[in-house]
């Protein structure tokens, strides 16, 4: 606690939050974009189209988020040459604890305030869908969760790499990467870790060519899936740590 | 005097290159042990050694009776502080707010921060941000978190390194007093003789990864005894003359050195030469400066 509790002191005066909450009005208004002239159907499936259309811009924007957050927590590290100091006075795995812990509360303030703008949309839009609470917490548990995940491979690169640089490009190649396995066959999107958003989505889009109607639908909880996400979490987590706790200063 | 760091066949290698080679150091309790080497030779690597910050190749280090490993590292540290290269700091933290991170890290209470900033006299300064600070604040403040919990021992890697020569005073100072006010036994690195010179009690000379020497400060001092250098028109002749007198010389670069004479024995053999009509064409005295005996200490091995 007391690491966890250094970390947000650390971070006094470097107004973290305030490019995080400029990426997250960014995607509600993109997301708002969408619901711009909703007609009886879409009404009908508010909500639905809220958490798929949530899924995809997350898989654009959280691995940005998750990159500047490791990238703001991490660096005054480097900047300060705090390392040499800090490591005779706590063990190297929990300094990347603490700031894995720390970052990751960001990350769920993002999930959260995302999920409650979905609830005054909900209301505020007049979704005629009856509200699903099982499905918004469930979309709440998988943004935290798959965001966390990226989290941990970009705060180990920020934490090896001095240059910040390359934590950025690997946030970025990992956005598009994502964004760009939604057309790929399921398979191989499991391979990719930013993809994830898509994978664990609660809601699917059916088409049907020959009456050429988009319809969706609530799926059910890809276990296989979601277990998978840990274990790839255990290893970059445990390698990330490992990799760090034996670099020389 | 019981040695509070000892280290037995210490090594550090980079690849091939051997950074640090069989170091074995003792630095005594309650001295100022001044740690003096020329740039690249291992000083830094063995500091972080000793500290845990860089795994040693082979060898062992013991530190206050201890030896230390992975596991025992933080708790033998706990008595330690250290400044490693540049002072370690948040800019845009206050000087006080980084203590704090320190303090909290140690779990000391905040009146220890009062007692540090006070005596590296930041006291003044202690609300402004780090990053607004002067070379020489940066360090004192560097000093000051080295300090907290008024450590047994103290590790400092070129404290003075970029300071300008009140700074360096400033630093030179405060170090100084450190183990008759708390008792702390410091080891300070340099590349810089005379800096050393006027710091430590004890010191040892490292030069490309090997110790070359290690001793009393005194020691080296007592090695730099005047002698009297005497040039001839006969050398030869003088010598012969020095000799039967039981006078032992050495021929160096046309002078004859003798050992230090007074002024009444040394007006005699001057008169011996004239009647011997040996034409005395210069006398002058000669003190060995530190850095003459390094090189004789070390051959070429220290070249500062």
């Amino acid at each position: 606690m007391k690491g966890i509790r250094l970390e947000f002191y650390k971070l006094r005066r470097r107004k973290i939050w305030v490019i995080i909450l400029v990426l997250l009005v960014v995607q509600c208004l993109w997301g708002m974009w969408a619901f711009r002239n909703m007609d009886a159907k879409k009404l009908s499936q508010g909500y639905m189209q809220c958490l798929y259309h949530f899924s995809v811009l997350n898989t654009i924007m959280m691995p940005m988020i998750a990159a500047i957050t490791a990238s703001k927590v991490c660096d005054l590290e480097h900047k300060g040459q705090t390392f040499k100091f800090l490591l005779t006075v706590m063990p190297a795995g929990a300094l990347f604890d603490a700031k894995f812990i720390c970052a990751s509360m960001y990350m769920v303030a993002v999930g959260v305030a995302q999920t409650a703008f979905i609830m005054v949309l909900g209301k505020v839009a007049g979704f005629t869908e009856t509200f699903p609470p099982g499905y918004l917490l469930y979309y709440l548990i998988i943004t935290i969760t798959v965001t966390v995940v990226i989290l941990a491979i970009q705060q180990a690169f920020s934490l090896l790499f001095t240059n910040q640089m390359v934590s950025f490009v690997i946030g970025i190649t990992g956005s598009f990467a994502g964004l760009f396995s939604l057309f790929l066959p399921r398979n191989i999107q499991r391979g990719i870790l930013w993809s994830y958003y898509g994978v664990l989505m609660p809601v699917r889009m059916n088409w049907d060519s020959q009456t050429r109607i988009a319809d969706l639908q609530y799926i059910p909880v890809d276990w296989s899936s979601f277990w998978l996400l840990m274990g790839l979490f255990a290893m970059i987590y445990f390698t990330g740590r490992r990799c760090f706790a034996r670099k020389e200063r | 005097m019981a040695n509070i760091i000892t280290t037995s066949g210490l090594c550090k290698q980079y690849g091939a290159a051997m950074g640090v080679k069989d170091l074995d150091l003792s630095v005594p309790e309650g001295v100022i042990y001044g740690f003096l080497g020329p740039n690249g030779a291992g000083k830094s690597t063995t500091m972080k050694m000793i500290l845990g910050l860089a795994k040693p190749t082979r060898g062992t280090i013991i530190v206050f009776d201890k030896e230390v490993n992975r596991r025992n590292r933080l708790a033998i540290l706990k008595e330690t502080g250290s400044l490693i290269e540049a002072p370690s700091f948040y800019a845009h933290l206050t000087g006080k707010e980084n203590l704090k991170i320190i303090s909290t890290l140690k779990e000391l209470p905040d009146s220890e921060i009062d007692r540090v900033l006070k005596f590296v006299r930041l006291e003044d300064q202690k609300n402004k941000k780090a990053g607004q600070y002067s070379l020489g604040m940066k360090q004192r403040l560097g000093l000051a978190g080295a300090l907290l919990g008024n450590p047994r021992l103290l590790i400092l890697d070129e404290p003075t390194n970029g300071l300008d020569p009140a700074g360096i005073q400033e630093i030179r100072e405060l170090i100084c007093s450190l183990p008759k006010s708390f008792g702390i036994t410091v080891m300070v690195s340099s590349h810089l003789l005379s800096e050393i010179d006027q710091m430590a009690g004890h010191i040892g000379v490292i030069s490309r990864g090997e110790l070359v020497f290690q001793d009393r400060l005194s020691a080296l001092h007592d090695r730099s005894e005047s002698r009297i250098a005497i040039r001839t028109l006969d050398n030869i002749a003088a010598g012969s003359v020095l000799s039967s007198q039981g006078i032992a010389y050495q021929e160096q670069e046309g002078y004859l050195l003798i050992p230090k004479l007074n002024d009444n024995q040394l007006a005699g053999y001057f008169i011996r030469f004239l009647k011997e009509d040996i034409g005395v064409v210069r006398i002058e005295e000669r003190k060995k400066t530190l850095e003459d005996i390094f090189l004789e200490l070390t051959g070429m091995a220290v070249k500062l």
